[in-house]
């Protein structure tokens, strides 16, 4: 490979520096640098509501299950007793055909009960 | 003199209380190439001394930034080469030389590296100065590192952002304009 004129002239720039700089210069970089400010991380201060948030969060989730088990509770209580009213109706008529019909039981026994009761 | 561990420098770097002292290592270990770098862009002993004072303490300043993901060479050559490029378009806006000017502004700096105390070059540095000051600034920063440094190509691409096929050519354009200058003044 041909040689440029670069490869034939050493590689030196003919500048210098003072004498005992780069001795010097440690000491005068390090004096100059400002201190650094630690940061100490403390941990933040646990408040009484973070410490309690879950359990609250847990308690109101278990109030609102219990809550909601008591509104289908009642909802359904509600349902039932006005089929059983319905039902202890159609077993009350049932029971006085069914005694009237079987006993053989007269108009004008009848007529006299109801006087009775009046 | 202790070796220079860079990946447990660098370990110090990040803890408050090993920080001052592992810096401290930096500075001892880096002054030199770092210096030279900034000279050679510059040319007065003065303002290079500045510069790398200005290049440490932003350093210092930022050293929390500073991840380990780029080598700690890189990142403060990285410091070293915008101190440097900003404070030569400082002082070209100061003289109101525009960017095409450049040269001219170099080549005055050259007329004061003749009086500098600091320079004691022969005829052929002196002009191989004067070749280099003719370079724009980039070809002027890609030459110093690969010609005086002996950097690898791998790691200029890393400081200066730039691929390494274009480092290449830009090197090569930067000799053959050296050469072309040395020329001119019978030197072979």
């Amino acid at each position: 490979m041909k040689k440029g004129i670069l490869d034939n002239i050493n590689r030196k720039s003919g500048m210098k520096v003072p004498d005992g700089y780069f001795e010097s210069l440690h000491e005068r970089v390090m004096q100059n640098l400002p201190e650094k400010e630690i940061i100490v991380e403390r941990p933040a201060p646990v408040s009484f509501w973070t410490m309690a948030k879950p359990w609250v969060y847990m308690a109101a989730m278990f109030a609102g299950i219990a809550l909601m088990f008591k509104v289908f509770a009642w909802t359904s209580d509600d349902m039932t007793n006005s089929k059983m009213e319905a039902d202890a109706k159609d077993s009350d008529t049932e029971i006085v055909e069914d005694f009237i019909f079987y006993n053989n039981v007269s108009d004008y026994t009848i007529y006299e009960y109801f006087a009775e009761v009046d | 003199m202790a070796q220079f561990d860079e990946d447990k420098i660098t370990e110090e770097l990040r803890h408050p209380d090993t920080c001052r002292n592992a810096f401290s290592e930096v500075v001892k270990h880096y002054s030199r190439p770092l210096y030279w770098q900034i000279r050679r862009m510059v040319t007065s002993h003065d303002d290079a001394d500045d510069l790398l004072q200005n290049t440490f303490l932003k350093a210092w300043d930022n050293i929390e930034l500073f991840r380990g993901e780029a080598k700690l060479s890189t990142w403060l050559y990285r410091i070293a080469v915008n101190e440097s490029i900003n404070f030569l378009n400082k002082q070209r806006r100061m003289q109101n030389i525009s960017l095409d000017g450049e040269n001219d502004y170099m080549l005055t700096s050259l007329t004061s590296l003749e009086s500098d105390e600091y320079f004691d070059g022969d005829e052929i540095q002196k002009y191989l100065q004067e070749a280099i000051m003719t370079l724009p600034e980039k070809q002027r920063l890609v030459f110093n590192m690969k010609y005086f440094d002996e950097m690898k190509y791998e790691d200029i691409s890393d400081i200066l952002g730039t691929s390494v096929g274009a480092l290449k050519a830009t090197y090569h354009h930067a000799v053959k304009k050296i050469e072309n200058y040395l020329k001119t003044k019978n030197v072979d």
